[in-house]
């Protein structure tokens, strides 16, 4: 005979212990079982099965808010690692040895050109300077296409020669 | 009870956080678990907050169901869950006190009416040990095979066989 759940219980007991005794146990298990068959445990009450089920929804609510959370930390995140890897690029990029007169033009203009309100006396300031990049732009390309024998020092001059520029525009201004 | 495939779309529809499949999800199997725990625990209450604490572990833990008896699945962590409690300090004391109540009724047992039979199995279950008891109640409530029980119990199917003859064996000559 083939218990509720499908197995044969004999059967399976048959594997342990002789047939006769098998028949036995099983016998005993069925009749224990149906002794619990015939004393059903209470119910739940509807009102308690309501509010798991009021839990349950609070709690899948829960669940969608965090996970909403958590797709936006990893938009941020994402965003912030791109970020961080274009500037890492930017910079090494910047390192480079044709990337030197773009540096330092960046850095060259001081704020206080940008800050100033006298216009007429700027621009000249800005026509001698842009006159002076231009022509350590010009050098800094020859240095580059080989025309120096000594391109390593030559622009450690250059460099030197720039920051002396600049700091002689702080004293003008 | 739910066919195969209804409780296939059910569980479909849980991991796609859908409440209405949680509800039926409930509908199915509270009383089920309700009667697992009232029958572990003798007490209404404590049965409830367990209920309420399996299905909510539930919505926690579907998205890990990878198939396989969903029962299983279930009883599983409903056991856990008994077991968690039974390891928490202060419920140990509950427990005493269940057992202190459950003694109570044995003095009173006499004096119980035939509508108190419910009553009565609880203390006649109360006398086995709680591994037996356990057993008989995941077996008798999940309607799961020996072969799935003995898996869930992490033992051998022929130790299983065997606690639950003596168990139920036990149960019966203390009912009649």
């Amino acid at each position: 005979m083939k218990d509720r759940q499908g197995e044969n219980l004999r059967e399976l007991l048959g594997r342990f212990v002789e047939a006769e005794r098998a028949r036995e146990m099983a016998e005993d298990i069925e009749r224990g079982e149906q002794i619990l068959g015939r004393h059903p445990a209470p119910e739940p009450s509807l009102d308690v099965l309501l509010g798991i089920k009021a839990q349950m929804g609070a709690r899948l609510a829960y669940q969608r808010k965090r996970h909403h959370f958590r797709q936006i930390a990893l938009k941020i995140a994402t965003a912030a690692a791109v970020i961080i890897f274009v500037g890492i690029g930017i910079r090494s990029l910047d390192r480079q040895p044709g990337n030197v007169v773009e540096h330092f033009t960046a850095g060259f203009i001081p704020t206080a050109i940008w800050e100033s309100d006298n216009i007429a006396a700027d621009d000249l300031h800005l026509a001698s300077f842009a006159a002076e990049i231009e022509r350590i732009e010009n050098e800094v390309k020859a240095l580059l296409l080989g025309e120096s024998s000594n391109g390593e020092s030559t622009l450690d001059e250059l460099e030197t020669e720039l920051r002396e520029i600049e700091g002689s525009f702080w004293e003008k201004g | 009870m739910a066919t195969s495939d209804e409780l296939a779309r059910i569980i479909s529809g849980c991991k796609n956080d859908d409440a209405e499949c949680f509800s039926e999800l409930v509908d199915e199997y509270g009383s089920r678990c309700y009667g697992y725990f009232y029958r572990l625990t003798g007490k209404n209450e404590l049965s409830e907050d367990l209920l309420s604490e399996l299905f909510v572990r539930l919505v926690e833990k579907i998205g890990s169901y990878k198939g396989g008896a969903f029962e299983s699945w279930l009883f599983k962590i409903a056991s856990n869950i008994f077991h968690d409690y039974l390891r928490g300090k202060q419920r140990w004391k509950k427990l005493l006190d269940v057992r202190r109540q459950e003694l109570e009724a044995v003095i009173t047992e006499s004096k119980r009416s035939e509508s108190d039979k419910i009553d009565r199995l609880q203390v006649q279950l109360g006398k086995l040990d709680a591994g037996t008891r356990e057993l008989i109640m995941l077996r008798f409530y999940s309607q799961l095979g020996l072969r799935e029980i003995a898996e869930l119990r992490s033992e051998p199917i022929g130790t299983t066989l065997s606690k639950l003859h003596r168990g139920l064996k036990r149960l019966r000559e203390m009912m009649e």
